[in-house]
């Protein structure tokens, strides 16, 4: 299944049972609310460990990382878990300086 | 070529987070051009996003963002504004002040007549302007 999104596209692998959501383009104000909707999505059905494979995220800013922050706090909440998988250069800087890859498992990098 | 003569690339685009990609390319463009190197390159997408993003945010459909881009004194300033008919400040949340921070090394971001602006800074290296070419070492 893909959902396209002209400046974000999320390709959801489900090879080996546990859905990964590839995430290929930019995460800005204006994608963000599309991956929150899928991970809210998945999890409304019960799908509450996510993987989000980053290594084709060209771009992350601050809105991008609340739906990661929120996402890993809602999932938690409800007993899952997020993992962040390879992230690109970008995304990799960016979860450093700001400190989330103490936060979030990563993996792959 | 005196900052003063130096060009100014102004773009103007729709107040929409759709549209912020432009901007982003823009800075990008421009500090490439300059021979910023590539984490400077990407400390100023991400400082020029935030303030777009901030600036835009509630404003009505119909509003557009103008933006100037110069070489000023070694570095790279943006400016934007974005007319929203009100008083409302432009607000940053706690993550994109934090980015900012680190990223842009000066930046301001108002309210005035109406309009919401913001005026950013970022230099090639963070020790500031980069040395002339052909200065001694």
């Amino acid at each position: 299944m893909t959902s396209n999104l002209e400046q974000l596209r999320i390709r959801v692998d489900e090879t080996g049972g546990s859905g990964v959501l590839h995430l290929d383009g930019e995460l800005d104000p204006h994608t963000a609310p599309l991956l929150e909707h899928e991970i809210n999505a998945r999890a409304d059905a019960g799908e509450l460990d996510v993987v989000l494979d980053l290594r084709a995220l060209q771009f992350i800013d601050s809105s991008g990382l609340r739906v990661l922050i929120a996402a890993h706090r809602e999932l938690e909440r409800r007993g899952g878990s997020l993992t962040l998988r390879s992230p690109s250069e970008t995304a990799q800087r960016l979860l450093e300086i700001t400190g989330l890859v103490d936060h979030i498992t990563i993996v792959g990098g | 070529m005196d900052s003063e003569h130096a060009p100014r690339v102004h773009l103007t685009i729709p107040a929409s987070a759709r549209y912020l990609r432009l901007a982003r390319l823009t800075a990008a463009g421009l500090a490439g051009d300059l021979g910023y190197p590539v984490d400077a390159i990407e400390d100023l997408r991400i400082a020029v996003d935030e303030l777009c993003a901030a600036i835009i945010d509630g404003v009505p459909g119909a509003a557009s963002l103008e933006l100037v881009y110069q070489e000023l004194a070694g570095s790279l300033v943006v400016e934007g504004r974005c007319q929203t008919g009100h008083e409302s400040s432009p607000e940053l949340h706690g993550v994109a002040r934090e980015l900012l921070n680190m990223l842009a090394d000066e930046y301001s971001i108002d309210t005035v007549d109406g309009a919401r602006a913001f005026r950013l800074v970022k230099y090639p290296s963070p020790a500031g302007p980069s040395t002339p070419a052909g200065a001694p070492g």
